[in-house]
């Protein structure tokens, strides 16, 4: 809630998280460090204590915070921490765990946490399969959810936090170009063959890693981890890793889902870890049965090595379309809410109560997603940077940000919600030319003036396609896309007249890849750093530099920032690039802003962020 | 007889050498491949995705691939799937029961509900019933059944919190909960079916009951049930297998529709997915499956007609 508030309340609160996150683990010490998480969480982004100190600044070497393996809400046993400094503040996090009837407050949440946290049950939500679940080989989004139940990681990402934080990696040092990490004692494999439960070893993780970046082109993550050097196993329990060069962000690279630990006798017997029966891992769930098309059920590992979790006794994906419908009628526990049903309502408790949906807990995931239009420099249209920079000027970001996030949604330039931190404070974004709502009549003169010097008027529109993209079940893509046609013939009074390019998600896809489009209309997952939205939309040889916009400038701000170690710099570096490729001169992509997932839950479970984008499913609970 | 059914398996044949041609060559004229999406989320590190696709074979010329693929063929080897590296022949056998049996459910139902309508509606023509009864299957008709299929899923979640049983449960698992999976969408396709096979019923029985052996066969005294069953409705009914067999191929075909809304994992949900990831193997393998079942069924249907009515296997042998 705080988050999409006041930009100003959360640089406060980011800026005051060094000491607040140490505080708030000092004020936990023994107690809540599961479930209570989240509620830990919502905490930090309500604080803004401003008579706090500035936190101490970052140094190339932090040690992270030591987390007990006990972490259960109920038993509330966790060893006290011995945190000098976290390796990564965390900003201002959202995540509004509310209930409909008792409206709880963040603190209120924490205390039902540890409270009313109750074991067993199955949860079930819906998501389309993947081919398989070896996720080396295949793109993330579809086998998350079970890889994160399935596997721990050296690190996991606290999205509501937005911070690494140990998984099997107990606490970890970083200086320079070496990351050292130690590892948890007790870690043992699932106990399915060939593993039979042994007890984990460094040497699994840089099998893990060395096969995630192997040579083969299958490996499709591999040039994620390009930056990566060495990767070492001294003993049993520590992990070396180097990297090419000094990199701030390594830590929140490694906690991607895609960095998994692999036995190495697993891919012996079966070659990959494509089927139910080799996907085994460390986690707090086994993998019982998948299938594509189908789903996947998991059960609790009565074996894992986090004492007391997890919660839940059962997890179950099913592969269904209509989720909505699905969730209406309580065949699945969670469900996103689809973003074209909320328009008309100002808050997701105000609609699922029109829904006349009783005992729902509502969430939003600070994802990363950001949508914006995408100019091709190198179109003869938008090669003309006039042209680029009036179209900036000219639309009207609200239609488009509005429909992808109807409730909760904020201007940014190429970061999501999960960025929040490194996003222009919102005053700025107000005085910003084509952001500024009190300033719409000056940018649309200004912006018609620039495209009548490039030669478009009334009598001689402007004429483009807009790609969007479309799949079954779902109209957001097309939506989006007649969205921005209508608004740019509407706010140009007809001088810039667009028309709609719905591609086929396969055609989308390689138009894409061959820079085949003049504009794209589109949201996109920014990947989990900051740094990573900025170096795939921006630099020269980014994945996703659609707009093929190219300035070694740029290039070199981009290498500084990734080598900055001290947060508060890196946060000016990252708000420096946003105001540098929003400017006249280097414009490309015209952004219209970010907003939070919404999901609701039935059956009073808790915890859906840390299912969803941070893989801490073990944390989830029913009350 | 012989002699015809070895003409109808060149024929055949042939059909299949084309299709396989052209499904070969139509899944890559579709603009992107499996690599463009693999690396979507990711970027490629520098040649990456050209050796991917090397190694996927889909860098070679397109005459060198359909080579490649003859051969496998000829070994009777249907290839493996580009996205899930799985032997085709394994997953179309396990996707094909799913598909089959809504087909069959489909078509048990239709003819339950479809013939005895039909042959009613024809006996009783003018009467209250029968415009009752057509309306209703002109309603089946007209009426697209995916439609259908949607508002039997959000319709109720709306008002009554309830839907439809969702996914598959095999039937050899346990068959009661298997049919119970299967009758909504099964019921859809009925609806749509058996409208279909009540109106060509009703029209060919009304020919019929208009003929004089069916006049003589009253002047014999035969009851009218006698005369519906063993003179009437015989042969009106070969119009109606040929329907059948039509609509059946329709079923197998159509079934990506039906499968998808209901989240059955069967060849149509594989085609619509493979279709999507630009998996041309498994594209290949299921369309080459799904024209030797057609096929075959358009034989049976042929071989059937003789059966049905013996001057026809007569004339043909």
């Amino acid at each position: 809630m705080a988050a999409r508030d006041d930009q100003s309340e959360v640089a406060t609160t980011y800026r005051s998280l060094g000491r607040t996150l140490i505080g708030r683990r000092a004020l936990l010490r023994g107690s809540v460090l599961g479930a209570a998480g989240l509620a830990t969480a919502a905490l930090i982004g309500c604080d803004d204590d401003d008579d706090e100190a500035p936190p101490a600044a970052a140094t190339p070497t932090a040690a992270p915070a030591q987390e007990t393996a006990t972490a259960a809400p109920a038993t509330a046993t966790a060893a006290p921490a011995t945190a000098t400094a976290t390796p990564r503040p965390a900003p201002a996090r959202a995540t509004a765990t509310v209930a409909p009837q008792a409206t709880a407050t963040p603190t209120q949440a924490a205390t039902t946490a540890e409270d009313e946290a109750k074991r067993g049950g199955k949860m079930s939500w819906a998501q389309n399969t993947t081919a398989h679940l070896d996720i080396h080989q295949d793109s993330i989004s579809g086998a998350q959810q079970i890889i994160g139940a399935t596997y721990n990681r050296l690190v996991r990402y606290r999205g509501d936090a937005q911070l690494p934080e140990p998984d099997v990696a107990q606490s970890w040092e970083q200086a320079g170009t070496d990351v050292v990490f130690k590892l948890h004692e007790g870690v043992k494999w699932q106990n399915k063959p060939p593993v039979n439960g042994r007890d984990f070893k460094a040497s699994d993780v840089v099998f893990g890693l060395e096969r995630a970046r192997s040579d083969d082109p299958s490996f499709i993550h591999s040039g994620d981890l390009a930056v990566v050097d060495t990767i070492e196993a001294p003993d049993d329990s520590t992990v070396r890793l180097t990297t090419k060069y000094p990199t701030a962000i390594i830590l929140t690279m490694l906690a991607g889902y895609q960095w998994i630990p692999v036995a190495p006798e697993v891919i012996d017997e079966f070659g990959d870890i494509k089927s139910p029966e080799a996907t085994i891992g460390t986690g707090p769930f086994i993998v019982e049965s998948f299938a594509p098309d189908f789903g996947a059920k998991l059960v609790r590992n009565p074996d894992y090595w986090r004492e007391g979790l997890p919660y839940l006794d059962e997890l179950e994906q099913l592969d269904v379309e209509d989720h909505w419908s699905q969730f209406r009628a309580g065949n699945i526990d969670i469900v996103l809410v689809p973003a074209e049903l909320l328009p008309g309502h100002d808050s997701f408790a105000g609609f699922l109560e029109s829904e006349g949906i009783d005992g729902y807990v509502y969430s939003e995931v600070m994802a990363a997603s950001a949508h914006g239009h995408f100019m091709n420099t190198q179109d003869p249209v938008f090669a003309d940077i006039r042209v680029r920079w009036a179209i900036n000027l000219i639309m009207d970001r609200l239609p488009n940000r509005t429909y992808g996030w109807p409730i909760g949604a904020k201007p940014s330039i190429a970061l999501g919600m999960g960025h929040l931190a490194f996003h222009l404070p919102d005053a700025e974004f107000e005085a910003m030319p084509g952001f500024g709502l009190g300033r719409r009549e000056q940018d649309i003169a200004e912006g018609l003036q620039m495209l009548a010097a490039a030669g478009f008027d009334a009598d001689n529109p402007m004429e483009w396609r807009i790609m969007g993209w479309s799949v079954p079940q779902t109209l957001v893509g097309i939506d989006q896309l007649q969205i921005a046609v209508d608004m740019y013939k509407d706010v140009s009074g007809n001088v810039l007249q667009p028309s709609e390019q719905a591609l086929e998600w396969g055609a989308w896809k390689q138009a894409e890849a061959l820079h085949e489009f003049q504009m794209i209309s589109s949201a996109y997952s920014m990947g989990v750093d900051a740094h990573d939205a900025m170096q795939k939309m921006y630099h020269s040889e980014g994945g996703r530099n659609f707009s093929q916009y190219a300035n070694p400038d740029l290039d070199r701000m981009l290498a500084v920032e990734e080598s900055t170690f001290d947060i508060e710099e890196r946060i000016s570096l990252m708000q420096d690039m946003q105001r540098f490729v929003n400017t006249p001169e280097e414009i490309a992509n015209a952004w219209t802003g970010a907003g939070p997932f919404s999901y609701a839950a039935l059956s009073g479970i808790q915890g859906i962020p840390m299912l969803w984008d941070s893989g801490r499913v073990d944390q989830v609970y029913r009350v | 007889m012989a002699r015809y059914l070895l003409g109808r398996l060149v024929v055949s044949s042939i059909s299949l050498v084309l299709v396989v041609v052209i499904v070969f060559v139509a899944v890559r004229l579709m603009p992107g491949d499996i690599v463009d999406q693999f690396f979507q989320d990711t970027g490629a590190r520098p040649g990456q995705a050209e050796a991917l696709r090397e190694k996927l074979g889909l860098s070679d010329p397109i005459a060198v691939q359909f080579a490649r693929y003859l051969g496998e063929l000829a070994r009777g080897d249907l290839g493996e799937s580009l996205a899930s590296g799985r032997e085709l022949s394994t997953v179309i056998r396990d996707r094909t029961p799913v598909t089959f049996q809504l087909a069959m459910m489909t078509l048990i139902f239709s003819l339950a509900i479809g013939l005895p309508l039909g042959v009613l509606s024809a006996v009783m023509r003018g009467s209250a019933l029968d415009y009752l009864l057509r309306t209703i299957a002109i309603g089946g008709i007209s009426i697209p059944f995916f439609w259908i299929a949607v508002l039997t899923i959000s319709l109720p979640a709306y008002y009554w919190r309830w839907t439809p049983p969702i996914g598959h449960v095999p039937l050899q698992e346990d068959p009661l909960a298997s049919i119970q999976h299967m009758l909504a969408p099964a019921l859809v396709g009925t609806v749509f079916l058996a409208g279909s096979i009540m109106r060509m019923l009703r029209a060919t029985m009304l020919e019929v009951l208009r003929l004089d052996y069916m006049r003589t066969a009253a002047a014999k005294g035969l009851s009218r049930a006698t005369q519906i069953r063993r003179h009437a409705l015989r042969n009106a009914l070969i119009p109606v297998v040929t329907l059948i067999g039509i609509r059946f191929i329709f079923l197998l075909s159509g079934s990506v529709v039906l499968e998808s809304i209901y989240a059955l994992p069967g060849l149509g949900q594989l085609s619509l997915d493979a279709l999507s990831r630009r998996d041309y193997q498994v594209v290949q393998a299921v369309t080459l499956f799904m024209a030797v079942i057609i096929i075959m069924t358009n034989l049976a249907v042929d071989i059937s007609y003789g059966f049905i009515d013996p001057r026809i296997r007569h004339s043909r042998a």
